[in-house]
């Protein structure tokens, strides 16, 4: 006898599943024009430190999309009796992992740039010849800086829009890294110029500055990551603070005239919330059972956001067992 | 804000000349004297008897002297002894026939190649050209090195030292085909690029030196 009871498997409502078709062509979108992006500035870069750093930073932004698209399908996977939870958890293991990488990143490319200050190395930057004509290699890393400011603001900016109606934080915070790429890119090209003016230092300067960028999102997306999989209680898509979510839905089942007292415990799992709800009934009260399961049916279609909660019924709230 | 920023960036960058040197290699060498560093590598610098350099990078760089209205100040020596030099600023230039895959050029400036040897397979009169290079032998003249890139087309390097008379296909840089009598075949193994070496970051001198190799003749050393 199958002695688990695997969990219901989820189906978005039709709306919500537009958004997410629409949030996986910007997926790949991003992924393609940031490819496009490490080509044209691998090509540029020459010997500047800082172009480098920004390269690197922008090979790491086609990362969050990845996993955001086999994260999607996988955690979609139906629950089977090897994981009766499903795999709902798996866009938070992959997210921590990319984070610690990025962190570990960044650390180095500080420790690169900085190391390039204490030698002293001057940046060489000469002239490129361009179908025919002779061009500061300078102006070519501006070209492709400003370029690389470009595709990542605007698809940022779409990105969020779609993030906060799924309440898909590694998608926030994929948009968000996205929105403030324009500002790796002008310290990269203040550090070119710099160089330009005669200022050796400016280019590994603007290098540090862009790593501590990098190893600032690294730590921002591993706690992110952490406090999900330590199942924090549901926050808000853009910040740590409560999701409303909680309260209302205690509020709202807490309605039912059976019920002395009712308590929740949740937690997010990627754009879901799921827990337990502890019901104590009042006294004497008769099918329980069908009430219970009505209650249960009650807090599914409270929000879509709501999967597989679990009633429980307790004789005591205040007890500690429970 | 930002509007005002820009603008006073662009009038500051129209007022300069851009790029400039951290160390002021140019201003220091215009009118004033240029320190070259030559080493012997023949047909680029060659060592006289008398002790003056002459050759295709020295030609070039006589006329760079003049347009930078700098007298030039030779100094002898070994390639890496040059490029140590550069680095430390002591040199405003080193010639040698340094091409790009030299070791010790990513520490100092580096041209953009202004000349490329095609590194081929000549024949001399009588001999056929090897249908196929794999497993064949070539002959390399001890000390050019160009044996890899008979390697890399599967062929074995046979050396011949700089005197014998060649009766086989030999991998020579194309120039030294006519000095051989030999006759080119459709083999090219490889390109190699030729550059001159400066200081590191000093992007206004590198860049003047770079405009004046772009606008010269095509060389034939």
């Amino acid at each position: 006898m199958n002695v688990m009871k695997e969990r219901q498997h989820y189906e978005l409502p039709k709306e919500q599943q537009e958004q997410l078709a629409k949030a996986k062509k910007l997926a790949w979108a991003s992924i393609f024009f940031l490819g496009t992006i490490t080509v044209v500035m691998y090509l540029t870069m020459g010997s500047s430190q800082a172009m480098k750093t920004a390269w690197v930073e922008d090979i790491w932004s086609m990362i969050p999309p990845i996993v955001f698209l086999v994260a999607t399908r996988i955690s979609d996977r139906e629950p089977n009796e090897r994981f009766p939870y499903g795999f709902r958890r798996a866009p938070s293991i992959a997210f921590l992992t990319a984070a610690t990488a990025v962190f570990l990143l960044g650390i180095y490319m500080l420790y690169e740039s900085s190391r390039s200050l204490w030698l002293m190395e001057h940046p060489t930057i000469g002239m490129r010849t361009i179908f025919g004509y002779q061009l500061w290699s300078g102006w070519l890393m501006i070209a492709a800086l400003v370029y690389s400011a470009i595709p990542p603001v605007i698809l940022g900016r779409m990105k969020i829009k779609m993030a906060n109606k799924l309440h898909a934080k590694t998608l926030y915070a994929d948009a968000a890294m996205n929105k403030a790429d324009w500002s790796t890119a002008l310290a990269a090209i203040f550090g070119i110029l710099g160089v330009g003016l005669g200022f050796w230092w400016a280019d590994a300067v603007a290098a540090g500055l862009i790593a501590l960028d990098i190893t600032r999102d690294g730590v921002t997306n591993v706690r992110q990551a952490v406090t999900d999989l330590l199942n924090e209680r549901p926050t808000q898509v853009d910040s740590e603070d409560a999701d409303d979510i909680t309260q209302e839905l205690q509020k709202a089942l807490s309605q039912n005239d059976w019920i002395e007292q009712l308590k929740v415990r949740l937690r997010d799992e990627g754009m879901l919330v799921t827990g337990e709800i502890f019901v104590q009934p009042a006294p004497n009260t008769v099918n329980l059972v069908e009430k219970i399961e009505a209650l249960r049916q009650q807090a599914k279609t409270f929000h879509w956001r709501v999967y597989d909660v679990v009633v429980t019924a307790v004789s005591n709230m205040a007890e500690g067992s429970t | 804000m930002r509007k005002g920023l820009i603008f006073g960036l662009w009038l500051l960058l129209l007022g300069c000349t851009f790029p400039q040197d951290p160390r002021l290699t140019t201003e220091r060498v215009q009118n004033h004297i240029m320190h070259v560093g030559v080493s012997e590598n023949e047909p680029w610098v060659i060592h006289q008897d008398d002790g003056t350099p002459t050759g295709v990078e020295v030609d070039l760089v006589k006329t760079f002297a003049d347009q930078m209205n700098a007298d030039i100040e030779w100094h002898w020596g070994g390639m890496s002894e040059h490029l140590e030099a550069l680095n430390q600023f002591e040199l405003d230039l080193a010639i040698g026939g340094l091409t790009t895959s030299a070791p010790g050029t990513s520490a100092v400036g580096i041209t953009q190649p202004y000349f490329e040897t095609a590194v081929v397979i000549g024949v001399p009169a009588g001999i056929p050209s090897p249908q196929s290079l794999s497993d064949a032998s070539i002959g390399v003249i001890r000390g050019t090195a160009v044996a890899d890139y008979v390697r890399r087309q599967d062929a074995e390097p046979l050396f011949l030292s700089e005197e014998e008379s060649i009766d086989m296909p030999v991998a020579v840089p194309h120039w030294r085909l006519d000095d051989l009598n030999l006759d080119r075949t459709e083999h090219s193994l490889h390109t190699l690029k030729h550059v001159m070496a400066v200081p590191p970051g000093e992007n206004r001198w590198l860049t003047e030196l770079e405009k004046f190799l772009f606008e010269q003749p095509p060389i034939e050393p």
